[in-house]
């Protein structure tokens, strides 16, 4: 659960980002035109929503999904802008508009540029919302990349996990610790190489729920090297852009680090081969050769999923044995039983998962008083 | 250009699940089972191995003669390029 004042501190500490504001307001005051319909995706406080509203906007539908919606309207509202902006709670692909938009505004970029989930928020308002040859804000989003030495980091991050806590064995956790899309803040001296560019995404015309990339370094300090630093690069406009490009940083902005599950020894000169991919965002890949010695991992792994995590929603469910408790109960529910006889025809079925005729009754009771009448 | 050592797609992933091998792509969204011997198949491109070296661990591991273990690791290669999980020019070598 989320607690109330991460929220509020995160979206201060964006607030606080001056550069990153300043320059979605270029973006703003350059692409929205007087009497414009514009959507922001993710509006958070509903800043770049009021920004609009400045550059001429005649609607913004400013869309949230999380805690801070709550107070968006308020945040309008102090501004003057009420009868401009409609805050809509949920998620932008889960919402309909009553017309269509001619600027898509999302500032849903990450750390690691995809993994708010940018592409596809912006790939589904581009064919939903936006009138054709209309604006997106950013147009171009690419994830840059850099060999990172730094064994201390790689300790407390995934070494750690090998170390028994008070004589306990938690070195399951590691393999899982390695597989993960890690935040830090790098600076030059952890880099092995300058940062070359992988993936590169024009959020006005990408279908792809899979992005990929590939570069080559030649490492300039010696390693080991532990992983990638990641960041991103965002086109807001013509000539318009952000970054937290490692090893600089936008001040709200962390680092992505996709680590190796071991430190990779290496020598000034040797290269680096590195493939990245990610499905939204959401899942990364990473492999390649430090070196002669490979490096595969993946997030997919690292969350350990169930069958039922698996097939999604192209799965058919089955029900389980709490299901199927259910299912028995409610079967036996026609309006001529007791909630005694039912609870005796429960225990004596196959069907019940239930652990003792106490138990049962318990279970037909509450079930009874919850969906019956 | 990247090492050919990758034989298989980026975007398919292997994952373990309740002790079964699966395929997740994650360019289409989908996943397939892997039954033990494409199992075996599936390991041995991941770690680098030529078709017919995997046709041999298929003798090995099963027990079939090596004709019938090349026809299956043909077969099961070409259900892989036609969902773009390994690269193509596999086939050739696996004719």
């Amino acid at each position: 659960m989320i607690e109330l004042r991460t929220v509020v501190d995160y979206h201060a500490r964006m607030l606080g980002d001056h550069a990153r504001v300043e320059q979605f307001e270029r973006a703003i005051a350059a692409t929205v035109r007087p009497g414009a319909v514009v959507a922001d995706l993710g509006c958070g406080t509903g800043i770049l929503s009021l920004l609009c509203c400045r550059a001429g906007a005649r609607r913004v539908y400013a869309m949230e999904v999380g805690p801070i919606g709550r107070w968006t309207e308020q945040i309008i509202a102090a501004n003057g802008f009420s009868d401009r902006v409609s805050v809509l709670r949920g998620v932008s692909t889960e919402l309909s508009l009553p017309e269509k938009v001619d600027v898509v505004v999302s500032e849903t970029i990450g750390c690691a540029a995809f993994d708010e989930g940018i592409v596809g928020y912006v790939a589904d308002a581009r064919r939903r919302f936006l009138a054709p040859g209309g604006a997106i804000i950013p147009r171009r989003l690419a994830l840059w990349a850099a060999p990172v030495s730094d064994t201390d980091l790689h300790h407390r991050l995934i070494g750690c996990w090998r170390e028994r806590v008070r004589g306990a064995d938690v070195s399951p956790m590691r393999a899982i610790a390695a597989r993960q899309l890690h935040l830090s803040s790098f600076v030059p001296e952890q880099l092995c190489a300058p940062p070359r560019p992988l993936i590169t995404v024009d959020l006005a015309g990408t279908e792809e729920a899979f992005i990929a990339g590939r570069a080559e370094f030649s490492l300039e300090r010696e390693g080991p090297v532990t992983g990638f630093a990641i960041g991103f690069d965002a086109e807001l406009g013509e000539g318009i852009e952000l970054s937290n490009r490692p090893p600089s940083a936008a001040p709200h902005w962390s680092h992505g680090f996709l680590a190796f599950e071991e430190p990779l020894p290496a020598q000034i000169g040797d290269g680096v081969q590195v493939e990245i991919g990610t499905r939204d965002g959401q899942t990364w890949r990473w492999r390649g050769r430090v070196g002669q010695r490979a490096f595969d991992l993946d997030t997919l792994t690292g969350r350990s999923l169930s069958r039922e995590e698996l097939a999604g929603d192209q799965g058919r469910p089955t029900l389980g044995p709490q299901g199927r408790t259910t299912a028995a109960t409610l079967a036996l529910i026609d309006g001529k039983r007791t909630v005694a006889e039912i609870a005796r025809a429960l225990w004596q079925s196959p069907d019940t998962a239930l652990p003792s005729e106490a138990a049962t009754r318990a279970f037909v009771d509450r079930l009874a008083h919850d969906l019956g009448r | 250009m990247m090492d050919p050592l990758f034989a298989t797609a980026l975007h398919a992933v292997t994952v373990e699940v309740e002790g079964a091998a699966v395929i997740v792509d994650l360019r289409e969204g989908t996943s397939l089972a892997l039954n033990g011997a494409a199992a075996v198949i599936w390991r041995g491109l991941v770690r680098g191995r030529s078709p017919a070296q995997i046709a041999r661990e298929l003798v090995a591991g099963f027990g079939i003669d090596e004709k019938r273990a090349q026809s299956d690791v043909a077969a099961f290669l070409a259900t892989l390029a036609a969902r773009g999980l390994v690269r193509a020019e596999l086939l050739e070598g696996a004719a």
